[in-house]
């Protein structure tokens, strides 16, 4: 990135801008925050104002347009306008598509240079959009929880699927991808929501008609390789909510977290096909986990257990999750009204 | 009271377990978490002595926001196109931490802003001679104005009475078809510009069914599977359609709260039966488990008790605000959708009793009355504060996101904004809205917003006055219970009162909201 120095040539002393009259910032008289802009910067401020009020859509707009951008990547009038400018000079999207891969790397990450992104894919709008999602899983790599990179991803698919330009191999090959990314960092939230939209949120899936039961068993060995993991206990609860499933049948896979012996638990069927804890659970597991207590006191409310389950809640308030004993209590309150 | 808000210091320090499979996350987790227990571990719990490591830094605070308000160095340009944030953070940290303006920089700061506004309408993030109107400087500034300028002439509200129609224009051509906003022309569409929108329209009086239409479905499509909120969603088919959206990310703090918020705005116009708006408006979220997901971002004790503001993510201070100032949202929202239901229950009667006039009037006191247990550790959010967040004192001042991160106007201000909510109670009172219904006087008002589609508008002004009523009434609906204040470290670390959903102090928002509903006091 380029500093105002002494070297600095005035845009005023460059025949290119000869014909310019450049126009200062209106702040009025004694404004509050004002930043003291290097010398680059407001000058090529100056000009741009100018520029922008005549309209002028020019090379050497989207010159200034850039160095403006260089300096303050999230300058969104400064953004708009270069993209106005790229689709009425007819320029090579492609290269400029370019540009912002080096723009990412130099890590100028922020809203406009993730959303100039996507204005340029729409208007790019490639048969197949393969590469580009090649070039987000990369640029996840080092930055695995990057909430703008996760979020274009989203939409990348989703823009392109309603195009119907991703195959079904492509989706397979990024749940794939998604599998891999969960197994080196099963902790990794995004990569959760992520799978979350593969299986369940993105039209096309039917995850009800063949697999839900497969999903099911997913988060539980996810649980049982992390049971202190929130992400995966979210993902479970979420996909019970989200089906209308009733939580009893994999009670059996949470009992042993919960330290509570099975006997107690009435209504508990016995024979069960989904995965079971390892035997014995792996060292510094201590017992019992709070989001399993939690699961525990919702199976008792949907029978009808509801003393039973303020119980739980109690412990919960009074010893297992002392943090959000105020919650718990409230949790329990509620079990006493219904 | 401690039984259900324990301090830090009464708590076991235990570490997240790795249940021996480490992973990258663990590894950031345990660094936090080593980083922040050290310093609990250095520092004695906030008490009312007069210890300075432990005490709120008022003075340290304002001399941080004061030394970039008037003069900020050059690297600050990144922020060139978020000046009204920068105003707002500092003037409204200010406001919390009861530091009074002088009339001089009150004129100053009408000044500036009243550069920013747009002859578009709607604020830009800089002179609008320089940047396009913006929907979160809009927000910003507008509360800016609410706080720092007045009804004179040359006030700074009366310019903004004049812009209100063009402010509504500029609205409407952020508006899209699937309910979401653009943030600016050509700009992202997501939950801010939705929440910074809402909060404007609701305080100017110029919401009507057009800019409303379809804005609950956007909402709640980005509920996501955890309960929080997602930054923006996708809708696959006909945008009246709300089962083929998908939200398009992961949880976030800061759009939970955005989201919510917003919510609660729609939803003060919910079950009225008005005409003007859809058959099944707002469409309903899951406030439950979004209170889960809130009370859920809570960090253990070995992490100070701080929010994160992701599954799995560290704690930072910002999401104080942003995940704790959300949460006596979340509690009203559980409330409104509990008396929704008592109401769907008792209406057969009702249309067994015929017409029975007053009955309306009454409103169920019932649900005000169930007390509550705090629904986070305010306790240790304030500890949070204390120890964690503030710079180290004797240093430059300010509120950070953990330590060894640099302070700034941003997280001092929502950190702050978070400690508030964490001293004070803040509810919001079916009782109050109730008699605030009762005291509004529909003769007075402001001009009509003038639609921009034929069919735009209130069906008749039977109901735009409803309306007005309801947003006014729920607007200042939210009662501090003074008894149920909540101060560690001693009086001295009392701070003011910031209102839920709006992120201004009460005395702030009810003579602005007055003044543009045209009511009195």
């Amino acid at each position: 990135m380029s500093v105002a120095t002494s070297s600095y040539i005035p845009l005023a002393e460059r025949n290119l801008w000869h014909d310019i009259k450049p126009i200062p910032q209106d702040d009025g008289p004694n404004p509050v925050v004002p930043i003291m802009y290097s010398e680059e910067y407001r000058d090529a401020m100056d000009y741009f104002r100018a520029v922008a009020a005549a309209e002028e859509r020019s090379e050497r707009a989207l010159e200034l347009t850039e160095t403006i951008i260089r300096l303050n990547p999230a300058h969104y009038t400064v953004w708009q306008y270069r993209m106005a400018t790229l689709l009425a000079l007819n320029k090579d999207l492609e290269e400029e598509l370019q540009l912002m891969n080096e723009f990412a790397i130099q890590n100028l990450k922020s809203y406009q240079v993730w959303h100039h992104r996507l204005l340029l894919l729409t208007h790019i709008s490639p048969k197949d959009p393969s590469f580009e999602i090649e070039y987000i899983h990369q640029s996840l790599l080092p930055d695995p929880k990057n909430y703008h990179t996760w979020a274009y991803l989203h939409w990348l698919y989703s823009h392109f699927y309603t195009l119907d330009r991703i195959s079904n191999q492509q989706w397979q090959n990024e749940l794939k991808w998604c599998e891999e990314m969960l197994r080196v960092d099963g902790r990794n939230n995004s990569a959760w929501g992520w799978r979350w939209y593969l299986r369940v949120a993105r039209p096309g899936t039917d995850l009800e008609k063949d697999g839900l039961k497969e999903e099911l068993s997913y988060a539980l060995k996810a649980i049982h390789l992390t049971p202190h993991n929130v992400s995966v206990w979210n993902y479970l609860r979420g996909l019970l909510r989200h089906f209308k499933l009733p939580l009893s049948p994999l009670l059996p896979a949470i009992l042993p977290y919960t330290t509570r012996p099975s006997a107690k638990i009435p209504g508990n069927p016995q024979d069960l096909d989904f995965p079971l804890p390892s035997s014995p659970l792996a060292d510094d597991t201590p017992l019992p986990v709070s989001l399993a207590l939690e699961y525990l006191a919702d199976t008792l409310l949907e029978q009808g257990l509801s003393a039973e389950a303020g119980e739980v809640f109690s412990e919960l308030s009074t010893q297992y999750d002392r943090m959000r004993a105020g919650y718990w209590e409230y949790k329990r309150r509620e079990c006493i009204e219904e | 009271m401690t039984t259900f808000t324990p301090s830090i210091y009464t708590l076991p320090s235990i570490p997240l377990p790795s249940n021996s499979h480490p992973t990258a996350t663990l590894e950031e987790q345990q660094e936090t978490e080593s980083l922040i227990s050290s310093l609990f571990g250095l520092l004695p719990p906030p008490a009312q002595s007069e210890n300075s490591t432990t005490t709120l830094r008022k003075n340290e605070h304002t001399q941080f926001l004061a030394s970039t308000f008037f003069k900020l160095p050059g690297k600050f340009v990144s922020l060139d196109a978020s000046r009204p944030w920068l105003v707002f953070w500092s003037i409204h940290s200010l406001d919390i931490l009861g530091v009074a303006l002088d009339q001089g920089t009150k004129d100053r700061i009408i000044s500036t802003i009243l550069k920013f506004l747009s002859p578009l309408g709607g604020f830009a993030g800089g002179p609008a001679n320089s940047q396009l109107p913006h929907l979160l400087p809009t927000y910003a500034s507008v509360c800016s104005l609410a706080i720092a300028a007045n009804s004179g002439s040359q006030g700074g509200w009366e310019q903004l009475k004049d812009a209100r129609q063009s402010i509504y224009n500029f609205f409407m051509d952020c508006k899209r078809d699937d309910g979401g906003f653009v943030v600016c022309k050509g700009g992202e569409v997501d939950v801010r510009g939705t929440y910074c929108l809402l909060v404007v329209a609701t305080l100017l009086d110029i919401l009507t069914p057009e800019l409303l239409k379809n804005v609950d479905k956007f909402i709640s499509s980005c509920q996501t599977y955890e309960g929080g909120f997602a930054c923006s969603q996708f809708a696959f088919g006909d945008p009246s359609d709300n089962e083929t959206r998908a939200s398009m990310a992961e949880a976030h703090g800061g759009y939970t709260s955005c989201s919510l918020n917003s919510y609660f705005l729609l939803s003060s116009l919910a079950n009225l039966q008005l005409k003007s708006l859809d058959e099944n408006y707002p469409v309903k979220i899951d406030a439950k488990a979004a209170l889960r997901w809130n009370v859920l971002q809570q960090g253990e004790s070995i992490e100070g008790g701080g929010f994160r503001g992701r599954s799995n993510k560290l704690v930072d201070g910002c999401y104080s605000w942003w995940v704790g100032g959300t949460i006596p949202v979340c509690e009203e929202l559980i409330k409104r959708e509990k008396k929704l239901k008592a109401k769907s229950q008792g209406k057969m009667n009702k249309i067994e009793l015929v017409d029975e006039e007053g009955k309306e009037d009454k409103e169920e006191d019932w649900v005000d009355e169930i007390p509550t247990p705090p629904l986070f550790n305010r306790v240790a959010l304030q500890e949070f504060t204390l120890i964690a967040a503030q710079q180290e004192a004797g240093g430059s001042g300010g509120l950070r996101d953990k330590p060894g991160k640099r302070p700034d106007t941003y997280h001092t201000c929502n950190t702050l904004s978070g400690l508030s909510i964490a001293q004070h109670s803040t509810k919001h009172s079916s009782n109050i809205v109730s008699d605030n219904r009762k005291k509004f006087n529909s003769t007075n008002g402001l001009p009509p917003i003038k639609p921009i589609s034929e069919n735009g508008g209130w069906i008749n002004e039977e109901e735009r006055q409803i309306a007005r009523r309801e947003i006014w009434a729920n607007a200042l609906g939210w009662i501090e219970d003074e008894n149920d204040e909540l101060i560690v470290g001693g009086k001295e670390n009392r701070v003011n009162t910031t209102t839920p959903v709006f992120n201004i102090l009460g005395l702030r928002l009810k003579p602005f909201i007055n003044y543009f509903y045209c009511q009195e006091e």
